[in-house]
């Protein structure tokens, strides 16, 4: 198909006004009178609260208002399940808990008081560890997690500190590994990295003097955020107003209201607007990062190769709240593709979302796909290995096909996973003979399905004739702006730039944000849908304006033509005649999809590296990404996708690691917290393999969350294949490889 | 996070700027480039009541050549380094070098005389300050002295300096023609500071025998380790893999490094042997070529 506005490589709506610093971020909003809010935040892992005396800081001049637990309503809060405190009352669970909120007109005075603070705390036996504190003497941190509101019943679990237990079955796994011949262990473990958005937190809140409360907040599902506050705050949704600011950035992070609720109490206690932004220093300690994850593997392999069974433990450390999950059964969906992009007859896979006393963990680009994709597919190597398999014909050999099932999905139709394999394998040095010593290659194969869930829209035909299209999705970053104007113009035949996309958030009373490789296809489909009704109603408009029957009328040229006259009309003419009377012409649409399509989306890499034995120093030489694809509505943001998710996949792969000491993090910048940047960028090769099968409109297909899965088990198979070490932990740094190395070599060296 | 805040000063001379420093002495601080200075003031980690901004002062950012040394002014910027064509033929090591500071947006803010006084126990160019003897001209209203780079160093982020004095120069030697030079880093990501870094400069006779060999480590110490022993050890000598292995043994052996979150002081002293080979080797090549152009 050939289109005129889907295809073409797009820069953003909101690009000009980011890169000259126009863009307005909450952190950026000022309000008459506009106060600043700080957090003392607990020092220990696991301690009751004794006393909290804040005489003193209350005292210190310029100090508008100090709050504690007492001081607010006794209610908890999550994105799910409500099992945080807004401030810790009885006792705190991790180290970063907020317990004091202090709030002044200068932000240095506020948090200069917070050493005025005085906490006494008893100390509690604390779990940093998930396996630690699924054992019977662990202590356990919320004996009451049944009784939380939307605590899932059906997920509860007898396992000290599981609050939830998720199982996916195909097939029967006793049946499967009685069909092996040979059974294979493994066991994988990934640490928390943090999301590495620039914007940290940031929330505003100002109350009129009639009620209404005003929350600007970096938050990527406003609808859904005026729904939790109203909640904890104990006020009708109606009467808060979500403002909608740009965000910088999100990468899965940005759904919990964070200190939206703090702002909100301190302006009521002290009648003026309250500003918090989050330091990256408290980003790091309590943010809400990637679960460090630990999968266990059982497969069953039959003497030709065949995978037949494959059952998986998974261990997500979701430290002391279970607050940051946002999915109804309060786990981490990526669990499920623990059989990865093979054809598994029999399958079990049980996840388990675990309390320690560790920073709470929360969703980040692909949740769970990464930590359970450098499981299997290290695990695949490895098994390839022991059975004189070559790897890639071992994979060849047991890859998903048509009218295969995986765990919690559908039966798949349209897979290319074939065809993107050996795409990625021939774009790459696979075939060619090994080059040098110290080097390797790696490959790894992944899969995700498309996202469900609402969506809303609201466009109108404005009287200037441009068409406004009214978005409770906010840009995160993702050019989610972009490509729904692309497809509102596609849709009604008119230029760009009369497409204005604004974000609104109080006309829709539920909407699901952005999310879970979501918005293209849902979001998409509702513009669309809506576009097309727009139309009707424009014709039919039009119709009028002309004095025609609507059957006699077209649209061409941006208007409202008479087919057998010379008559027409201009859109801005038809917006004024108006429909019944009104000013403008106006749909508003919601679209719920539950079921995800029976397409999927492959992604395969070949990573190409070489390690400095001496140092243990690696160094990506050629990356090679191959992507199954359908029509790429813009393919500058399709690349640009591709290209960041890769980079964060290689932190993860090699240098990012929230480093936890006894539940204290230790790095707490972002100079000693290593996030990639551009030149740790590898020679990269992309490769797209199209066709026009995919769900999202115009047979597109979901592209976020793909590129970042792979390249961890990529790079770790590379290394094995480099240099003989296997490693069953990420990242690999390099200091790790120079000690595997010396311990390989005897200790000498 | 912002900085706290502090009273401001942007003296157009020298003279006003010593001025300024000894009217608020401790309380004073000096922001060149600011790329150090600034990240600590946000994190809180200096609260000076005074900045003195002594970027208006031109008379401070300059390269000139005099008899056989290299003088840099205080404020010329690193990305200088890179771009000075005096700097390339006289003192190659320091355009090399450059690159390995940072990223091109910090190099174009960063100066020479901050990176010197800030002394990061990493910073590139107090190790080529301290393998090259380089001379450090500072001034105060009182008047002015030189120190050797030996002496400049005190220990982490400390240098002689009183608060009353300001770095105006530093003089670097003008390598020899015949001179071959490299600076090996260990890095955790591209454009971090180094986790261990080694410089060194190699000069051969026409025969290849090593008449001299200059070395100094980064981040096994709290000031640029260098070692007269150590450098000894290929005087008059054919550079060979065994001598080089004895050498780099004894730099692991002989450096006193620290254990922070980036690595062990274990692997630190390995690494400084590794650096110290592969650096001089590679001096060695250089040399080698250079000496070939000579002839
Ligand atoms: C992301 C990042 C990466 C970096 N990577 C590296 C790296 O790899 N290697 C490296 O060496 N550096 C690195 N730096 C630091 C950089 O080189 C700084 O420019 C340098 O350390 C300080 O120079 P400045 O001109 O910015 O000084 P400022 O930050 O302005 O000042 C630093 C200190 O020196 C004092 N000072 C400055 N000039 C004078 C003077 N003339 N007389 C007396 N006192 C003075 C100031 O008072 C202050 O205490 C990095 C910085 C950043 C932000």
């Amino acid at each position: 198909m050939s289109y005129g506005k889907i295809g073409q490589p797009l820069g953003r709506v909101e690009g000009p006004a980011k890169v000259t610093g126009e863009a307005k971020y909450t952190a950026d909003v000022l309000l008459p009178g506009m106060i600043w809010g700080k957090v003392l935040r607990s020092p220990l892992p696991h301690a009751k609260i004794v006393s909290i005396d804040t005489r003193e800081a209350e005292q210190m001049p310029g100090i508008l208002a100090v709050l504690t637990a007492k001081d607010l309503p006794d209610l908890l809060i999550g994105r799910r399940v409500y099992d945080m405190p807004v401030l810790a009352k009885d006792q705190v669970r991790f180290i970063g808990e907020k317990v004091v909120v202090v709030a002044a007109e200068d932000p240095d005075v506020a948090e200069d008081a917070l050493a005025y603070i005085d906490v006494e705390y008893e100390d509690m036996p604390a779990v940093f560890d998930a396996h630690e504190a699924m054992k019977p003497e662990a202590p356990l941190l919320h004996p009451d997690y049944r009784s939380y509101a939307h605590a899932p019943e059906k997920f509860f679990s007898d396992i000290p500190n599981v609050h939830s237990h998720v199982t996916w079955e195909l097939g029967d796994i006793e049946k499967g590994f009685a069909l092996a011949k040979q059974v294979f262990e493994h066991t994988f473990n990934t640490p928390a990295v943090h999301q590495g958005y620039i914007e940290p937190h940031a929330s505003v809140v100002a109350i009129d003097p009639d009620g209404r409360v005003n929350v600007w907040i970096s938050n990527k599902m406003p609808v859904r955020a005026r729904e939790l506050l109203a909640d904890v705050v104990e006020i009708p949704q109606e009467r808060i107003v979500v403002h909608l600011a740009q965000i910088g950035a999100d990468f899965g992070g940005k759904g919990s209201l964070m200190d939206a609720p703090l702002c909100y109490h301190l302006a009521k206690r002290t009648g003026r607007p309250v500003k918090m932004v989050m330091t990256y220093t408290e980003e790091l300690m309590a943010g809400n990062p990637r679960h460090p994850t630990s999968v266990f593997l059982r497969t069953g392999v039959t003497e030709k190769g065949q995978i037949v069974a494959r059952q998986a433990k998974v261990v997500f450390d979701s430290g002391a709240y279970a607050a940051f999950k946002p999915v109804p059964f309060v786990n981490i969906p990526g669990a499920k593709d623990a059989a990865g992009v093979y054809g598994t007859p029999h399958i079990r896979i049980d996840a388990y979302s675990v309390y320690t006393n560790c920073v709470p963990s929360g969703h980040f680009r692909a949740p769970g796909d990464l930590q359970v994709n450098f499981a299997v597919e290290s695990s695949m190597d490895m098994i390839a290995e022991d059975l004189g398999l070559d790897r890639l014909e071992f994979r060849k050999q047991n890859l998903l096909k048509d009218g295969d099932w995986v765990p919690g999905g559908p039966q798949l139709e349209e897979v290319r996973v074939a065809e993107t394999l050996a795409a990625a394998v021939k774009a790459s040095s696979w075939n060619q003979p090994k080059s040098q010593p110290n080097r390797g290659l790696g490959l790894a194969v992944s899969h995700r399905l498309i996202g469900t869930g609402e969506a809303n829209t609201q466009l109108t035909l404005k009287e200037d004739g441009t068409i406004q299209v009214l978005t409770p999705v906010p840009e995160v970053g993702t050019g989610a702006h972009t490509i729904l104007q692309q497809i509102v113009a596609e849709t009604l035949f008119l230029p760009l730039d009369q497409i204005r996309v604004e974000t609104a958030s109080d006309i829709f009373k539920t909407d699901s944000g952005s999310g879970a490789s979501r918005v293209t296809y849902v979001g998409g489909q509702v513009v669309q849908q809506a576009a097309g009704e727009l139309m009707k109603l424009i014709l039919a408009v039009g119709a009028k304006g002309l004095g025609c029957a609507e059957n006699e009328v077209v649209f061409e040229g941006g208007r409202v033509v008479h087919s057998d006259s010379d008559g027409s009309l201009s859109l801005a003419e038809v917006a004024k005649i108006g429909g019944d009377g009104k000013s403008a012409l106006r749909v508003k649409k919601s679209l719920n999809l539950s079921e995800g399509p029976p397409v999927t989306t492959f992604t395969a890499q070949v990573v190409e590296l070489e390690v400095d034995p001496e140092t243990g120093q690696i160094k990506l030489l050629d990356v090679v990404t191959a992507h199954d694809v359908g029509t790429i509505i813009n393919p500058l943001g399709h690349q640009g996708q591709i290209e960041g998710g890769l980079l964060q996949g290689v932190g993860f792969g090699l240098i990012e690691e929230l480093r936890m000491e006894d539940g204290q993090v230790s790095t707490l910048n972002l100079g000693d917290y290593k996030l990639p940047n551009i030149r740790d960028i590898p020679p990269l090769t992309t490769v797209l393999v199209e066709e026009e099968v995919g769900p999202a409109p115009f047979h597109g297909k979901a592209i976020g969350e793909s590129s970042i899965t792979p390249t961890g088990a990529a790079i770790a198979n590379a290394v094995y294949d480099a240099v003989g070490v296997r490693f069953h932990d990420l990242p690999i740094t390099a200091e790790k490889v120079y000690w595997a190395l010396r311990q390989q070599s005897g200790g000498k060296g | 996070m912002k900085p706290p805040k502090f009273d401001y000063f942007d003296p157009t001379t020298v003279e006003e700027a010593l001025d300024l420093l000894k009217e608020y002495g401790e309380d004073a601080k000096i922001l060149a480039g600011g790329q150090s200075l600034v990240p600590l003031l946000n994190f809180r980690l200096a609260r000076p009541q005074v900045l003195v901004d002594i970027n208006r002062i031109k008379d401070l950012d300059y390269v000139r050549e005099n008899n056989g040394t290299l003088a840099i002014g205080a404020m010329t910027r690193q990305r200088t380094l890179e771009t000075s064509e005096i700097i390339r033929s006289k003192c190659g090591l320091l355009t090399d070098a450059a690159e390995l500071i940072g990223h091109p947006q910090i190099r174009n803010r960063g100066t020479v005389g901050g990176s010197l006084v800030h002394a990061d126990p990493t910073a590139e160019l107090a190790a080529i300050a301290k393998a090259l003897d380089a001379q450090m001209k500072i001034r105060s209203s009182e008047g002015e002295r030189t120190v050797a780079a030996k002496d400049f160093f005190v220990t982490v982020m400390t240098t002689v300096l009183e608060p009353s004095e300001m770095l105006v120069e530093v003089e670097f030697p003008a390598l020899a023609p015949s001179a071959g030079w490299a600076f090996e880093e260990f890095v955790l990501r591209h454009g971090d500071f180094a986790v261990v870094g080694v410089t060194t400069v190699v000069t051969l006779d026409a025969k290849q025998t090593c008449t001299e060999l200059r070395l100094a480590a980064i981040g096994v110490d709290e000031t640029p380790f260098r070692d007269p022993e150590i450098e000894g050890l290929l005087q008059g000598q054919k550079i060979t893999d065994s001598l080089l292995d004895e050498l780099a043994a004894r730099v692991s052996e002989k450096v006193d490094p620290f254990t922070d979150l980036h690595a062990t002081a274990e692997q630190r002293k390995h690494l400084a042997g590794v650096l110290a080979k592969k650096a001089i080797k590679k001096a060695e090549e250089a040399a080698i070529l250079n000496l070939k152009k000579e002839s």
